[in-house]
C-alpha cells in the first residue's frame, strides 16, 4: 500500500546530480576576480569569488558536456570550456561540441557559448583576446589539420572551419602574431601552425584566403626538418618570421615580401635559410646598435649568432657559461636604451644569469654580457603583470629549495629560501604579491614584491592550490583550496583570507563546495 | 446507558460472542431470525440499561447466543454456578456487552513521501520511513459515533549520500489532537485524525574538507490530517484483562514548516576555526504518508 500511495504521490528517484562523482585530480584556475574549478561529472565548472566580508560565493555554471579542456586567457580575465558533447551523438538533442566563454571577474557568467560541429580537444587562445582556435580532432576518422576559428570579439558569430594544407603533418603549436605590415594591404594579423615538417601561416583578415605554407629544409642528417620555435618582429622594413629547427644548426629566415606586380595576396613569402654554427636551443628577434638582428644561442658553443635577416651574415657573441634561454627584457627597465635591447640570458641547466646588452654588440661583445652568479640554474622566468613591478622577474629552478627575485634596474638578485623544494610561485594578477606553496601541505606564504617581505601563513588543512583575486569591494582576498580522497570520493573545502593582510586568525573556512548549487 | 452506546455494546457483543462461544448443544433455541441485524428500531430502544461490566464471570454452561439481549440477561448477568471445577470442563462464557473501546494504545510504522528538494540529499527516493506510537482515550460516544483525543509520537531517519559524503536526517514527532470515529460495525471502525504538535529535525553531513559532522537542528511546527480504519484482529478479553488487538491504517498529509539547511560544524569539534555554514537551501518535510499499527485496547 505504501508503494501504491507513493506511485500515486507520483514520488521517484532523486535527481542524478547527487550521485556524481567527484574525484582527484582536481582542475583549478586562478583568475582575475574568481577561481574556476571544474566539476567534470556533472559539465558545470565552480566559480569562486570573494566579497568584502570574506565570504566566499560558489556560483556554478553550466558548460557543455564532457568538458576536454580549460584554458584562462592571458589576462586571466576569461575562461575558456572546450567540451566534446555526447559521443556519439544518437539523438537530435543530445549536445554538440562546444566552446563556453567565461567572464572570469568578480562577479562570474557565462558571456559566450559557441557550438561546434567536431569534437575537438585542444584550444589555442590569441593573447589580444580576438580569436580562439579549437583544433586535435579525435574520432574514428579524423581531419587533423583542420582548426575551428571562433571569433571572440562577436558571440553571436559561427565558427569558421578550415583545414591547413598538409605536406603529412598536423598541428602541433599554434602562434598568434600582432599586427603586421604586409607590402600589399593594410597590416594585418597572421597565425603561424607549427606542424612536424612545416609551418603555415593564416591571414587571420581573410580566413577564406589560402594559407602559405613553408616546407621545412631536411636536416644536415637528412631528417625532415621540424620547428622547435618561431620568432615575429614587425618594424618598418616590413615583418618577419624566423623558425628555429630541431637539431638543425641551419634558422629559416620568413620575410613577407613585396608579391608581383599585379597580385591581389598581401604579401609573398620570402625564404632564407642561415646557418648559425650550431644547434641554436633559443631565438629572438633583437635590435642592435647595428639594427635588427635574429638572436640565436648556441649553448654547446656558449655564444650566440646575430643574423642580420636582409643579408643573413652572422656575429658571434661569447658568453661565459652556456645560457640556453634568451628573454628579452628592454621594455621593462626604466631606464631603456635608444635603438637597442637589453636581454636576460639563463639555462636550466647552468646556474647564473647574465644581461646583454645588445647596444654594445658590436665591436665589444664581452664587455656587453653581465653575468651574475646566482646560486641556482634557472628554469623558469616569470614576469610580472602590471607597472609598478615590471621591472621584477621571478628565476625559478626546476629542483632547488629556494627562488630569486630579480630586479632589473638594479641588476640586483634577491634569494628567497623555502623549507623544501617542490614549492611553486604564483604571481597576484595586480602584480604586487607572489604566493609561495608546497601543495599538500598547510603552509604557504606571501612575498610583497615592494619591501620583499614574506609572510608566511599556516592554516589549518592541506592546501592545493593558491589563488590571489579581486574582492567585490575593490580589495583582494586569497583563495586556498583544500581537498581530501575518502572512499575514492574527494570534498573540497576553500580558506579565503583578505590578501593584503593575511591573517590566518581571521580566515574563514568554506566547506562541501562540492554541493554548491545542487539544492 | 445511552441508546448509541447500547447499539455499539449490542453490537460488539454479539459479534463477539458469536466468534467466541461454542456450537450450541442440540436442541438449543436459534437466534430469533433477523436478529442478527443488531438494529434497534427505531422507538424500541431499550431502558438504559446498567453499564456493563467490563468482566463477566464464568457461567456453568454456555449461555444461548442471543444479538439482542433479553432484559434479564441485561438486568443480571447469570452468576458464577459452584461446583468443582475437576467435574465440568472450564467454559468461557460469552462476554457480555462490551463498551467500545476508551483507551488505546498503538505502536506503528510511518512511511512519508517528502518531494522537495531539500530531502535530496538525504535519500536516493522519496521515502521517509520511521516508527512510532500513541494513546488515544475516548471519551464521548454519540450514537456510532466516538470522539477521542490522541497523543503520538513518532521518529524517523533517512541515511544517503551527497556526491559521497554520508548524510542523514533524524526526526521527532510529537503529536497530539482529536479523533473522530464511525463504528461501521462492532469491530470496524474509521476514524479522522488531525493533530498539531513540533518536529525536532536533525540533519547531519560528514565533510571531508573539514573532517567532521556538519549539522543543522530545528524544532518546526507539525501538523497531521489523516484518515484510516481499525479492524479488530484479535480479541484477548478475559475475565480480568479487557484486551484486544487492532489493526490500524490511516493516511494522510503531513505538513512540517521549513527548516534551513545550514549545516555547520558542533562547537567543540575540530573543524576550521571560523568554519562557515554549508548552505544547502531549506527543508520542507511536508507531504504525504501512510501510517500502518498494531493497538491495544482497554
Amino acid at each position: 500500500m505504501g508503494l501504491t500511495l507513493g506511485a500515486l504521490t507520483g514520488c521517484g528517484d532523486r535527481p542524478a546530480r547527487w550521485d556524481a562523482s567527484t574525484r582527484l585530480p582536481i582542475e583549478s584556475v586562478g583568475l582575475s576576480g574568481a577561481v574556476a574549478v571544474a566539476d567534470p561529472a556533472l559539465d558545470r565548472v565552480m566559480m569562486l569569488s570573494a566579497s568584502s566580508e570574506l565570504s566566499l560565493a560558489n556560483t556554478p555554471l553550466r558548460v557543455g558536456k564532457n568538458i576536454v579542456a580549460i584554458e584562462p586567457s592571458l589576462d586571466r580575465s576569461t575562461l575558456f570550456v572546450l567540451s566534446r558533447g555526447v559521443q556519439p551523438r544518437l539523438h537530435p538533442d543530445d549536445e554538440h561540441p562546444s566552446l563556453t566563454v567565461i567572464d572570469g571577474g568578480v562577479q562570474p557568467k557565462v558571456t559566450a557559448r559557441y557550438s561546434l560541429t567536431d569534437p575537438l580537444q585542444g584550444i589555442a587562445l590569441d593573447p589580444e583576446g580576438q580569436w580562439a582556435v579549437v583544433h586535435d580532432a579525435g574520432g574514428l576518422v579524423v581531419n587533423p589539420n583542420e582548426l575551428i576559428f571562433v571569433n571572440l570579439q562577436d558571440p553571436s558569430s559561427t565558427p569558421v572551419s578550415k583545414t591547413v594544407r598538409s605536406f603529412g603533418g598536423r598541428p602541433e603549436r599554434l602562434t598568434f602574431t600582432s599586427e603586421l605590415t604586409v607590402p600589399n594591404g593594410p597590416p594585418r594579423r597572421l597565425l603561424i601552425v607549427e606542424t612536424e615538417r612545416d609551418v603555415s601561416l593564416i591571414d587571420l583578415s581573410d580566413l577564406t584566403r589560402d594559407e602559405v605554407t613553408v616546407l621545412l629544409p631536411k636536416t644536415p642528417s637528412g631528417a625532415t626538418g621540424a620547428p622547435a620555435e618561431v620568432a615575429v618582429h614587425d618594424g618598418a622594413a616590413g615583418a618577419r618570421i624566423a623558425v628555429r629547427l630541431e637539431n638543425d644548426p641551419n634558422v629559416v629566415l620568413l620575410e613577407l615580401g613585396q608579391p608581383p606586380a599585379g597580385d591581389a595576396r598581401p604579401f609573398k613569402l620570402l625564404v632564407n635559410v642561415a646557418d648559425v654554427g650550431g644547434v641554436p636551443s633559443s631565438i629572438a628577434f633583437v635590435q642592435t646598435d647595428g639594427g635588427l638582428r635574429l638572436a640565436a644561442l648556441v649553448p654547446t658553443a656558449s655564444r650566440a649568432t646575430l643574423i642580420d635577416p636582409s643579408s643573413s651574415f652572422p656575429e658571434t657573441v661569447r658568453f661565459p657559461r652556456p645560457f640556453s634561454r634568451l628573454t628579452r627584457v628592454t621594455g621593462d627597465l626604466a631606464a631603456q636604451p635608444a635603438g637597442s635591447d637589453v636581454a636576460l640570458l639563463w639555462s636550466p641547466s647552468t646556474a647564473g644569469i647574465a644581461f646583454w646588452s645588445l647596444g654594445k654588440t658590436s665591436g665589444t661583445p664581452y664587455r656587453s654580457v653581465d653575468h651574475y652568479d646566482i646560486g641556482i640554474a634557472v628554469a623558469q622566468v616569470t614576469d610580472i603583470p602590471g607597472e609598478q613591478n615590471a621591472h621584477l622577474k621571478l628565476l625559478e629552478s626546476a629542483k632547488g629549495a629556494e627562488f630569486y627575485v630579480l630586479d632589473l634596474n638594479q641588476r640586483q638578485s634577491f634569494p628567497m629560501l623555502t623549507q623544501a623544494s617542490g614549492f611553486s610561485l604564483s604571481v597576484s594578477p595586480d602584480g604586487e604579491r607572489v604566493w609561495a606553496l608546497r601543495s599538500g601541505t598547510r603552509s604557504f606564504a606571501r612575498i610583497l614584491l615592494s619591501t620583499l617581505h614574506p609572510t608566511s601563513l599556516d592554516v589549518e588543512r592541506d592546501v592545493l592550490a593558491v589563488y590571489d583575486v579581486a574582492r567585490r569591494d575593490q580589495g583582494r582576498a586569497v583563495i586556498a583550496l583544500h581537498a581530501s580522497e575518502q572512499a575514492g570520493e574527494t570534498s573540497l573545502g576553500a580558506t579565503v583570507l583578505d590578501a593584503l593582510e593575511p591573517d590566518t586568525a581571521r580566515s574563514r573556512f568554506f566547506s562541501g563546495l562540492w554541493l554548491g548549487g545542487l539544492p | 446507558m445511552s441508546a448509541a452506546r447500547w447499539w455499539l455494546a449490542a453490537g460488539f457483543s454479539a459479534s463477539l460472542a458469536a466468534a467466541q462461544s461454542p456450537p450450541p448443544p442440540p436442541g438449543a433455541e436459534a437466534p430469533a431470525p433477523g436478529a442478527a441485524e443488531g438494529v434497534v428500531p427505531a422507538g424500541e430502544a431499550p431502558e438504559p440499561a446498567p453499564a456493563a461490566p467490563s468482566m463477566a464471570p464464568a457461567a456453568p454452561e454456555p449461555a444461548p447466543v442471543s444479538p439482542e439481549p433479553s432484559p434479564e440477561q441485561r438486568a443480571a448477568p447469570a452468576p458464577a454456578a459452584p461446583g468443582p471445577a475437576a467435574e465440568r470442563p472450564a467454559v468461557v462464557a460469552p462476554l457480555p456487552p462490551a463498551e467500545p473501546p476508551a483507551w488505546q494504545l498503538w505502536i506503528g510504522m510511518r512511511t512519508s513521501f517528502i518531494k522537495d528538494s531539500g530531502f535530496d540529499p538525504f535519500s536516493t527516493d522519496d521515502t521517509f520511513a520511521g516508527g512510532g506510537l500513541g494513546a488515544s482515550w475516548a471519551f464521548s460516544l454519540r450514537e456510532a459515533w466516538s470522539l477521542g483525543w490522541t497523543l503520538a509520537y513518532e521518529g524517523g531517519g533517512a541515511a544517503g549520500t551527497a556526491r559521497g559524503a554520508s548524510t542523514l536526517l533524524n526526526t521527532h514527532r510529537l503529536t497530539s489532537g482529536p479523533e473522530l470515529r464511525y463504528h461501521v460495525l462492532p469491530r470496524l471502525y474509521v476514524f479522522a485524525r488531525p493533530s498539531v504538535g513540533a518536529q525536532y529535525q536533525a540533519a547531519s553531513l560528514e565533510e571531508g574538507s573539514t573532517g567532521v559532522t556538519l549539522e543543522a537542528t530545528a524544532w518546526r511546527f507539525a501538523f497531521d490530517g489523516s484518515a484510516g480504519a481499525a479492524l479488530a484482529a484479535l480479541d484477548l478479553r478475559g475475565p480480568r484483562v479487557p484486551l484486544m488487538f487492532w489493526v490500524v491504517a490511516d493516511g494522510g498529509y503531513g505538513i512540517t514548516q521549513r527548516m534551513s539547511l545550514s549545516l555547520k560544524p558542533p562547537e567543540d569539534s575540530r573543524a576550521p576555526a571560523r568554519t562557515s555554514a554549508l548552505e544547502l537551501g531549506q527543508l520542507s518535510a511536508s507531504g504525504p504518508f501512510f501510517r500502518f499499527a498494531i493497538a491495544g485496547t482497554f
